[in-house]
């Protein structure tokens, strides 16, 4: 763990605010590292440094989870506050979203309490104009006592200021607002301060609302425990006078500064925009809102299937021609094992390019479509009720959303569910839902070899599979009931290329992490061939497979290259069978078959390993068993239910 | 609810004529209790049959001993309750007093002894009732669930039933006793979405059936909340 100052840095900056104001979006404009931007409150979960250099100083700037307040915490709220409070950066920048300026200022007051020096970007300035709100920043940066920049992050416009602004803050400024608390309140503090210099403000306060956590992130063990026991006897008096929890006194004096902070410094124009209120009516309306939703999905099945599968067959045909077929030739007569590397390694890049790229691609624009118009909260707004049938709420239902595009950073998201029973829940049944990896097989494979529909009912079996454990678990897992709380996002329109950038951000990824282990995996298949390794194990396991699934042998290799990345069954699979017209090899029952069973066994390695991050090992087992026996078992009964049928 | 008029009647009087020193005008009662002078004269035309009070043309009306008795015995049960509702369901004074207003007149001694042995305090409930008036509206809005409201429904939070850490969620999303909210959308026995220091919220069922409002726009909010999307 990093400590106050790290050495190698002249200067930590962190970029601190509300949830979905825009920090992201701030910290890859001015840093140029890539991170998600979305329109949903949570999309960033964890710390990401980035680096700037100014004047040769190295600056270490920091995008956090954002935050509501310093008090209470969801896991990645945990991770901002002990950043904050343990690690200290040296200036926090401040990003408000300028149309809900009064909630954000809750957060600034308290943020303005730790002694740190602070900038305030005022960002979503375009919004807010479109809106009607007009904000006078000079009177805003008088009344809090600190710089504050108007800046629009999407644009860029205002962050180079933010940024020099911040660089070059070294003092506390002694103009700082001190927000009135009630007198009694006041007292207190004043009192803590004798007896504990050199504790800040906000954290004498928070001792007083007995905030352990976070008492003991900033001191050491003694003095917090000290400050904590005299803070404790002061809020006992002062709950006596007010007859009131010491929170509600705090939180309501911090709003009361919050709300006059606001009167004073905004004023309102008429804003126009009734066509937006409408739709955006209309998408959590009782029935259109979820025939809509139904729409919206089927949709875009729909046209990733329809696109993907016009790309996937147009670069078969040209790898097939151009490449793969000439190779062949070339390599035809020479030593078996390098003709087998060769080979083995262009179907795989060939099954990547063709089978992959394209289903994920358009599965991720269309996933992106779907973060940035807001449309995401409207969703778990519309699903609340239907959630809670499998032990959870709302708001999990963005993470389940976001495993449809990869099961890794959606197993991350749950970090924004309140308990770890919901965690648990929604980590279990991430696990299960098809990745845009194992929409390539689906879709990929059965979409295209069967049909549409075969494809669609596999979502459907998914579906049902997915509510089946999700019951059973909701009702079996016992802990703390928790309910819906969540800030909507505003709808906005998707901009095409924050989109684009997005969707090259994931498939970045596929490629750099996916593309290496496809090569080295289809070589060390071509010498395990060669060799005859490969024949050794299909004997063995094939009778069995065979037996229960109908599935030729090979089928079995692929699965197992599966579990380092579902698409790479399919791939493999391909490599296998020489060709990446699977109807020539399989059967269409085959082929349902194996699209069924590769979708449910065992997560890829990747989740395996967030699973065992996230949940530990004795859940992490339980779900890779759960899934294998799941698998099996459903790929067993539709075998021989279709046998017997047919 | 006829022995309930009486015992608002009652503690009316006793109010007026403990503020003003003096009796109780019929004007100022009718006033007070919000009905038409006529249907005030009426009734205490009943309660003085009763021998609860004595009614003297042009000075106003006074309580007798028995009316006396029988407006302390209400006041004694308002007391018992709101301290009941302060000190151990940890109240806010304000609603606590109002709540205590509609159930004073409800409670039976059984129930209300019951409290006064559960808080271990016979001291507070046998002590005759101070002489500070009780005031309880007449025309008592009743707090009710944001669950409860309609879209477009607009009201002032009260109070916040639901466990520490949840609630201190909440306050970060703004939800402190006094704010002003409106209902932006509603399912059946859904979700349900607020407008809130001009943000959306949107809570669950089993968060909007545990927050209380008071129904209705009160004037000092009504500027602020303009300027949030409506
Ligand atoms: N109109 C407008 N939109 C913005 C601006 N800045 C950010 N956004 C949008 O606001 C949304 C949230 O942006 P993020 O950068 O992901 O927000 P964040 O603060 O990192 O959010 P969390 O990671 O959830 O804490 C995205 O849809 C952005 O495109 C701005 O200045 N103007
Ligand atoms: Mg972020």
């Amino acid at each position: 763990m990093r400590q106050r100052s790290d050495p190698k840095y002249d200067k930590s900056i962190a970029f601190v605010g509300n949830p979905s104001v825009g920090k992201s979006a701030f910290f890859t404009r001015v840093t140029g590292v890539g991170v998600v931007v979305s329109n949903y409150p949570g999309t960033t979960v964890e710390l990401t440094h980035g680096t700037i250099k100014a004047d040769g100083k190295k600056i270490d700037v920091v995008d956090l989870p954002g935050i509501y307040s310093l008090g209470a915490a969801t896991e990645d709220e945990k991770v901002s506050k002990r950043y904050l409070l343990h690690e200290s950066p040296d200036v926090i920048v401040n990003v408000l979203d300028a149309t809900r300026l009064e909630r954000n200022l809750y957060l600034t007051l308290q943020i303005l309490e730790l002694d740190i020096p602070v900038v305030v970007a005022l960002n979503q300035m375009d919004a807010a104009k479109e809106m009607g709100i007009e904000i006078d920043v000079e009177g805003l940066s008088r009344m809090l006592g600190v710089p504050v920049v108007p800046t629009i992050a999407t644009k860029g416009s205002g962050l180079d200021e933010v940024m020099n602004l911040a660089i070059d803050a070294h003092t506390l400024s002694s103009d700082r607002i001190k927000v009135r608390y009630d007198n009694h309140i006041l007292h207190a503090t004043e009192q803590l301060g004798q007896e504990f210099p050199g504790v800040s403000n906000g954290v004498r306060i928070r001792a007083l609302e007995h905030d352990a956590d976070f008492v003991h992130m900033c001191c050491r063990p003694h003095d917090a425990d000290m400050l904590l026991q005299s803070a404790s006897l002061l809020a006992i008096d002062i709950e006596q006078v007010h007859g009131m929890h010491i929170s509600d006194t705090l939180s309501r004096d911090l709003y009361g500064e919050a709300g006059q902070i606001v009167d004073g410094v905004t004023s309102y124009v008429e804003s126009r925009s009734t066509l937006k209120h409408k739709i955006d009516n209309l998408l959590t309306s009782e029935y259109v809102g979820i025939v809509g939703l139904v729409c919206a999905l089927l949709l875009t099945f729909m046209l990733v299937f329809k696109v993907g599968g016009f790309l996937e067959g147009g670069i078969v045909m040209l790898f097939e021609t151009y490449l793969v077929q000439p190779a062949r030739v070339i390599m035809s007569g020479s030593n078996p094992i390098l003709e087998n590397i060769v080979i083995y390694s262009l179907l795989g890049v060939e099954a990547g390019f063709a089978i992959a790229i394209p289903y994920i691609g358009l599965f991720y624009i269309m996933l992106s479509i779907f973060e940035d118009s807001g449309y995401l909260t409207r969703a778990a707004f519309l699903l609340d009720r239907m959630t809670h049938k499998v032990g959870l709420h709302g708001r999990a239902v963005i993470p389940l959303v976001l495993g449809f595009g990869c099961s890794v950073p959606a197993i991350m998201a749950t970090r924004t569910l309140n308990t770890r029973r919901e965690r648990r829940i929604a980590s279990a049944l991430i696990s299960l839902i098809p990745c845009s990896a194992r929409t390539v097989i689906i879709l990929g494979l059965v979409g295209t070899f069967v049909g549409y529909w075969a494809a669609v009912s596999i979502y459907v079996l998914e579906l049902l599979v997915i509510l089946v454990t999700g019951w059973i678990l909701g009702r079996g897992l016992s802990g703390e009931r928790t309910g819906l709380i969540m800030e909507m996002s505003p709808l906005r329109r998707p901009d095409v290329t924050a989109t684009m950038k997005k969707t090259w951000l994931r498939i970045r990824e596929f490629i750099y992490v996916a593309f290496p282990l496809l090569i080295a995996g289809s070589a060390l298949l071509g010498i395990l061939d060669a060799v005859g390794v490969l024949d050794v194990f299909q004997t063995a396991v094939g009778p069995f497979f065979t037996g229960l699934l109908g599935l030729p042998a090979f089928a079995a290799t692929a699965l197992v290259f599966g579990i380092l990345r579902k698409e790479m069954a399919l791939e493999i699979l391909a490599v296998l069978a020489g060709t990446a017209s699977f109807a020539m090899v399989l059967t269409p029952l085959q082929m349902y078959v194996f699209a069924v069973v590769t979708t449910i066994y065992i997560p890829c390695v990747a989740t395996i390993a967030i699973l065992n991050h996230e949940l530990g090992t004795r859940d992490t087992v339980a779900i890779s068993v759960f899934t294998v026996v799941l698998a099996l078992t459903i790929g067993t009964v539709i075998n021989h239910t279709a046998l017997l049928i047919m | 609810m006829y022995t309930d008029r009486i015992e608002e009647y009652l503690e009316t009087i006793q109010y007026l004529t403990s503020k003003n020193q003096a009796p109780a005008k019929n004007k100022d009662l009718a006033e007070e209790l919000g009905l038409a002078p006529a249907s005030v004269t009426e009734m205490l035309q009943k309660l003085s049959e009763e021998g609860l009070i004595t009614y003297t043309p042009y000075r106003g009306v006074e309580l007798t001993e028995m009316g006396v008795l029988q407006s302390n015995k209400i006041q004694r049960k308002h007391r018992i309750l709101e301290k009941f509702f302060v000190e151990v369901l940890n109240m806010d004074r304000e609603v606590a007093s109002k709540e205590a207003c509609i159930l004073e007149h409800h409670i039976s001694e059984l129930i209300l002894e019951s409290i006064c042995t559960f808080m271990n305090d016979s001291g507070m409930c046998k002590q005759p009732p101070s002489n500070s008036p009780i005031e309880c509206p007449t025309s008592m809005e009743e707090y009710i669930p944001i669950s409860d409201m309609d879209e477009g429904d607009e009201g002032t939070v009260v109070m916040v039933t639901l466990p520490h850490t949840v609630k201190g969620r909440l306050v970060s999303l703004g939800m402190t006793a006094g704010v002003q909210i409106t209902v932006k959308r509603k399912q059946k026995q859904g979700s349900i979405s607020i407008l809130i220091r001009g943000t959306e919220l949107a809570l669950g069922n089993e968060i909007a059936s545990k927050i209380f409002v008071s129904p209705g726009v009160s004037a000092d909010h009504r500027q602020r909340s303009r300027g949030s999307h409506s």
